[in-house]
């Protein structure tokens, strides 16, 4: 089956290198020849783990989300049969559904491309101009597309027929819009990218595609959360301003609209062929302009005192500064804004209502909403900007080692364990009086510690100390893994629905969690240290600090 | 006889089926500054990150400050002083937090570290670009970086892999003088460079490494004498050049450039 599919592709791309294709990439000023060489260099790049994480380059990982799309679709074709929706109804959802996911992962891809372009630095005095340049960067980008498009609405397609109001040609037309979406959705995230080069200084281009990438997340969040009625009365008053757009005939009104979303399109399209390597180096090497404060930490010194010495404050240190500075690690935490903003709303929803009420509260989700930001924090953290600076561990002592893991947890555990429980108890002791605000946030800082010993052992190495290269073992696992701990997560939610009935079950359960989180720790920290050896042993033994010897044949 | 601080004896490293070092030995004393000399792909880093204890010999005996090697390369690592070529550097850390978790990582007591760092920060003038991230650094001052961080804690042995590298005159200088300053206070420097002239300057003795063999250990002076060459880069181009001169390969490339 796979021999037939690569045979396959090679058969397009080599149809595709003929001189029609050829002169049509002429036209968009694409050199065909470089064009071709740059698409091998990167295909070869990526197979070698060499390049930042493309999910369009990476088969293995792009065929398992489009698993995950095909078991999502399969069950949302199910249900429409059952419910036996409108065909038209059911096909626009899909499609808004594969819009929304497109849009997030294509402005993340795109960023990783456009605003992080490594490769770029090696090419940037070759005779390559800009449009043949991110045309061969963007390539995989048609590739996420195709499958996302087919993965999504290939089922729903075949059951279009067989709902009310469908006829026997929707299928084709369902596939045929959902690629023309998803294209247009890649050429709008590709010049939006281009529309900020032109605006924002390269030097700020990181921390503005972040900011971009946010957008849609928040968006759905929003939609997602917010309390019944808000978006309703939001689009209530955005109408209330266009009403008089109302008098406008709609065909005009479209005329404008989809000349003005060309135009712009096109605008930033040609401002990323028109110079773009010449930007490359001062995106990749620029820099914030802010100074760091020197600033002895107060808690920097409780680490030090209480945590594993010296060591210990450098681990803290460096976490402390890693999570807030690095550009991959924040880029990756986005996509779980929504799910942080759902926490939140939900709580506040609840009204801040005592765990102790009948009923389900927010307060029952809280530590473990914490305890689902450290678990997938640490899973992000395995990968970092500044990965080649890991070569500092490779020349101390075995001990500083120690002493840096206990430094790291301790950071994780008092930023995200201590910290937001303690903030969050005034208004607890505000809203339940203090002996049902102090039980709830001990037995919350209990929970999310425990939590953490599961974060810690989903470290491989030093933190940010690899490569961004989303590979199917790691896609696989990681995504086995978030199953698991989902499930996990949600008995857990069960089980502190059912302590909280009454106060003596939460304090003999409280005490059982910090006993067990105490014992833990120092196994997850020993687990941790070993990963750390084990990685820098790699580090130091293998490929990358001589060369590598690639298997040409 | 001096105290060796580094003793090689019969060094073998292979990486796969080829064998970069091949059976070589020597040792380093106190106080010595030794220049490791050699072209590209001699093995003179390979050299220097076994002696450092990243990487582990495929046979033969290294010591360092008495400690066998790979058995004691932790303990090791706490004595030494390391300087790689090339480095990446955590770009998103300022110049004061680079140095920082360098110096905690070896166990530099606070107040003593804040101190070394002053002093090495206003003796590399980095003292007013101290808060600036490091990706905003240049080459030379990532350099200056890399050589303070070596030095916080106070190492027996510092391994410097082309130490001049980005350097502006003046730093050069200061470097140089750096290191005849450690040498005298009893450190020993393995220095490797392709500058010959700042090795026939400073360094006591040279150590060259040719396609994987020490083919030379003697001092500027010896090496002259043996050679009958007039100064270390002439020595240099004998030894390794045995085999053919490299200028008629040159003018092979000018006339296929020609052609």
């Amino acid at each position: 089956m796979n021999g037939t599919l690569e045979r396959l592709s090679d058969g397009i791309q080599k149809r595709l290198q003929g001189p029609l294709f050829s002169r049509v990439l002429s036209r968009f000023g694409v050199n065909p020849k470089r064009y071709w060489l740059l698409l091998d260099l990167f295909e070869k790049l990526s197979k070698r783990g060499e390049m930042q994480g493309d999910l369009g380059r990476q088969r293995h990982a792009l065929a398992l989300s489009t698993v995950y799309f095909v078991i999502f679709s399969a069950i949302a074709s199910l249900m429409a049969v059952i419910i036996q929706a409108r065909a038209w109804v059911f096909a626009g959802v899909m499609l808004t559904v594969m819009t929304f996911t497109l849009m997030a992962a294509l402005l993340s891809e795109a960023a990783n491309s456009l605003v992080n372009p490594q490769e770029a630095l090696s090419l940037s005095h070759q005779p390559i101009n800009g449009a043949t340049y991110t045309a061969a960067k963007l390539s995989h980008l048609l590739r996420i597309v195709f499958y996302s498009a087919l993965g999504c609405n290939f089922l729903p397609s075949l059951v279009l027929p067989f709902l009310p109001a469908g006829t026997w040609f929707y299928p084709v037309l369902n596939l045929f819009l959902a690629m023309v979406v998803g294209i247009l959705i890649a050429l709008f995230c590709c010049s939006l990218y281009g529309l900020l080069m032109r605006v924002v200084p390269a030097r700020r281009m990181k921390s503005a595609s972040q900011f971009v990438q946010a957008i849609p997340l928040a968006l759905y969040g929003l939609l997602q959360f917010s309390p019944r009625g808000t978006m309703r009365r939001l689009f209530a008053s955005a109408a209330s301003y266009v009403a008089p757009l109302a008098q406008v005939p709609v065909w005009l009104l479209a005329t404008i609209g989809g000349t003005a979303a060309i135009a712009i399109t096109v605008v930033g399209l040609r401002s990323l062929s028109a110079d773009y390597l010449i930007r490359a180096s001062a995106m990749v090497h620029g820099h914030s302009t802010a100074t760091t404060r020197v600033r002895r930490s107060l808690l920097g010194e409780v680490v030090h005192y209480l945590f594993g010495g010296q060591g210990g404050r450098a681990g803290f240190d460096y976490m402390k500064r890693m999570i807030l500075r690095d550009w991959q690690f924040r880029r990756r935490l986005l996509s779980f804004i929504p799910l942080l903003f759902g926490v939140f709303v939900g709580f506040l929803r609840s009204g801040f209502r005592s765990p102790f009420d009948q009923g389900f509260t927010g307060a029952h989700l809280l530590p473990h909403g914490l305890g689902f930001l450290l678990y997938m924090s640490c899973l992000l953290m395995n990968h970092g900007t500044d990965y080649k600076g890991v070569w500092l561990f490779l020349v101390i002592g075995d001990r500083a080692i120690v002493q840096f893991a206990k430094g790291v947890h301790a950071s994780l555990w008092l930023m995200f364990v201590v910290v937001p429980n303690v903030v969050l108890l005034p208004f607890c002791v505000w809203r339940w009086g203090l002996a049902t605000a102090a039980a709830f946030t001990v037995f919350s800082i209990a929970v999310s510690s425990v939590y953490l010993i599961f974060g810690l052992r989903n470290l491989e190495g030093v933190p940010f100390g690899k490569q961004v290269a989303p590979g199917s073992e790691t896609q696989g696992q990681g995504g086995f893994r978030f199953l698991v701990f989902m499930i996990l997560a949600m008995i857990a939610v069960g089980v502190q629905y059912l302590v909280f009935r009454s106060p003596a079950a939460v304090a003999v359960v409280t005490i059982m969690l910090i006993v067990s989180a105490v014992i833990l720790t120092r196994w997850a920290i020993n687990s941790f240290t070993t990963a750390m050896r084990h990685h820098l042993g790699n580090l130091s033994q293998t490929s990358s600090m001589l060369y590598t010897e690639v298997n040409t044949g | 006889m001096s105290e060796a601080i580094v003793d090689i004896n019969n060094l073998v490293f292979r990486y796969g089926a080829t064998e970069v070092l091949h059976s070589i030995s020597f040792r380093l004393n106190k106080g010595e500054i030794i220049g490791l000399l050699g072209p590209n792909g001699a093995g003179k880093s390979t050299t220097i990150k076994i002696i450092s204890g990243i990487m582990a010999q495929t046979s033969g005996h290294v010591s360092v400050c008495g400690l066998s090697l790979p058995e004691s390369a932790i303990t090791v690592k706490e004595r030494i002083g390391y300087v790689p070529e090339a480095a990446g550097l955590f770009e998103s850390l300022s110049g004061q937090e680079f140095l920082e978790l360098s110096g905690r990582l070896h166990d530099v007591e606070e107040e003593t570290l804040q101190a070394r760092i002053k002093s090495v920060l206003d003796r590399f003038g980095l003292s007013n670009d101290r808060l600036r991230r490091l990706e905003s650094y240049s080459k030379g001052m990532r350099q200056k970086i890399l050589i303070g961080a070596a030095l916080l804690h106070n190492p027996q042995l510092i391994l410097l892999d082309e130490p001049l590298t980005g350097l502006d005159v003046d730093a050069q200088i200061m470097v140089k003088d750096l290191i005849s300053a450690l040498a005298r206070d009893g450190k020993t420097i393995l220095y490797s460079s392709h500058i010959l002239e700042v090795v026939e300057r400073i360094c006591d003795r040279v150590l060259i490494i040719h396609k994987g063999d020490l083919i030379a250990d003697a001092s500027v002076q010896q090496l002259r004498a043996s050679t009958q060459q007039a100064n270390l880069e002439d020595v240099f181009r004998q030894l390794t050049h045995k085999d053919g001169a490299p200028e008629s390969d040159m003018s092979g490339i000018i006339e296929k450039l020609r052609s």
